[in-house]
């Protein structure tokens, strides 16, 4: 019985001879063992190339932009922050006598002692204060955070336009768990 | 002799100033509250900076010990700076997203990291982190350090005891990632020639990421080190694509969990961006010293830092003194 994997894969001959041409019949057997190959063990061809593939390198690219920009933003609000351009709420001296507190209650006091609003600046409240140095920094903070659900909805196109309906869906599933989360719907806290 | 002195000169240097520099913030930790009793205010910049040079060191052993960022930070910056833990989880979330979107590009390009791969894993990870970050938040702060301090252990024995294989034998793919089509091809530098791969285990790592996204969650800590052991000793990838994979998973992982953070305002500005700065300056460094320092030697000072914060994290939950 032949071996399904030397008509796939044919060994390789250590004499220069040529291949002989299958016939009709074992062609036909090729392309099946072919087909029954992949479904039983799918996986990379011999020799295919380890090139990524395009939705890949798509987001590979969307991720270097995001980066980037985010990063840059970040250093250049923290610089206004930190040389006072721009008056931060909470005085930079002040801040060791509230970073030691729990969460809620930094908001809380540094809402009492600095900010004077109804309420404490939680989810995205930040939108709301970026005339503060120290809230600004959140916009390099924020655009660092979103970039990953802008490359899952950079890549869906491809996905679709490949009929990856599996992925395609893992995609739009994954943009809904990250927006949930960025919403500020969710919440939890002390 | 020349070249060994200077060898474990640079091997040894920044580990050795790493493991001296909690001993120093300890003394400045004591300092600083006998000056805060004497009526007098630390100045506000000491703790920032002590931070920048912290997380510049610890970029330095990330990259030479092959462990990221995020599990060195929490136990060690909310072991022995004044920062509550809610801001270091926030921050620690934050370092290890931004180490992630920058090792991801370049990863992807190489194909060494595979979106195919890590897609799947990504969206169970990050559904279960979000629920991490809320039950952690929620919880007492005692608890939370003690489980932390627990886990750093845990981590501690899984380091020491874990296998790696570089090329793990996967006679066939199982079902599900058959249907999924995770599987590829890269070019093994060190071969000089291409490296089919697939996986199986599928389901059993999907189930395992389960844990893995709630704990990075819960605690602020980047995965890393359970995704590379599930991705490489359970579903087979080989040690290259599962680090790769890993190091990219996280950019997905830590942004659920970091935006609850965000949203709770566990984000201070003047901790996060020294942070950032320090980490990625150390990780820059640490890649160029790579080429000549031992990697196994600095993994044994990773372990002994790791080691020293979670018996610090477990004494300082149960409100122990700390022996050392």
């Amino acid at each position: 019985m032949t071996d399904y994997r030397d008509l796939v894969n044919p060994p390789e001959s250590e004499e220069d001879e040529e291949l002989p041409i299958p016939t009709d019949s074992e062609a036909e057997e090729i392309r099946f063992l072919s087909r029954r190959r992949e479904e039983v063990a799918p996986g990379p061809e011999p020799g295919e190339s380890a090139r990524a593939s395009d939705e890949q390198l798509l987001y590979a690219r969307i991720l270097a932009g995001g980066m980037y920009l985010g990063l840059g933003v970040l250093l250049a609000t923290f610089l206004l922050y930190l040389t006072g351009i721009i008056g931060p709420a909470v005085p930079i001296q002040e801040l060791p006598n509230y970073w030691t507190l729990p969460a809620h209650e930094y908001l809380e006091a540094i809402n009492h002692e600095f900010l004077h609003r109804d309420g404490i600046v939680v989810g995205w409240g930040w939108t709301a204060v970026l005339n503060r140095g120290d809230y600004l920094n959140f916009v390099g903070i924020a655009l660092l955070a979103l970039v990953t659900v802008v490359c899952y909805l950079g890549i869906l196109p491809t996905l679709f336009r490949k009929r990856d309906w599996i992925y395609g869906t893992i995609a739009i599933l994954e943009v809904v768990i990250l927006t949930l989360a960025a919403s500020g719907i969710v919440s939890a806290g002390h | 002799m020349q070249r060994l002195f200077s060898f474990v000169r640079i091997a040894s240097a920044p580990g050795l100033l790493l493991l001296m520099l909690p001993q120093a913030l300890m003394g400045a930790q004591e300092a600083a509250a006998t000056a805060l009793e004497a009526g007098a205010a630390t100045a506000w910049w000491v703790w920032p900076l002590a931070l920048f040079l912290m997380t510049f060191f610890m970029g330095i052993l990330a990259a030479l010990g092959g462990v990221g960022g995020g599990v060195l930070y929490v136990p060690i910056v909310s072991g022995f700076f004044p920062f509550h833990l809610d801001f270091v989880r926030g921050a620690g979330l934050l370092v290890a997203l931004c180490g992630a979107l920058a090792a991801g590009p370049g990863f992807l390009r190489m194909n060494l990291a595979s979106l195919r791969l890590a897609m799947p894993l990504a969206l169970i990870a990050s559904a279960c982190a979000i629920g991490g970050a809320m039950v952690g938040l929620a919880l007492p702060t005692s608890i939370v350090q003690t489980a932390l301090g627990a886990t750093i252990l845990g981590i501690v024995l899984l380091m020491i005891t874990a296998r790696k294989s570089t090329f793990p034998d996967v006679p066939e793919s199982d079902r599900l990632s058959s249907i999924l089509g995770i599987y590829g091809v890269y070019t093994e530098a060190s071969l000089g020639q291409t490296v089919n791969w697939k996986v199986h285990r599928t389901l059993p790592g999907l189930l395992l990421f389960i844990g893995i996204g709630f704990a990075a969650g819960m605690f602020g800590l980047g995965a890393g080190w359970a995704n590379v052991p599930v991705l490489n000793l359970l579903m087979g990838a080989p040690l290259k694509i599962s680090v790769a994979t890993s190091k990219f998973l996280l950019s997905i992982t830590d942004t659920s969990a970091a935006w609850i953070y965000l949203n709770q305002g566990c984000v201070i500005p003047m901790m996060v961006v020294p942070s950032l700065l320090g980490i990625m300056a150390g990780s820059f460094i640490g890649v160029r010293i790579l080429r000549v320092a031992k990697p196994t030697f600095v993994r044994w000072i990773v372990i002994a830092m790791l080691l020293f914060s979670g018996a610090k994290a477990i004494t300082k939950g149960l409100d122990l003194p700390f022996i050392i």
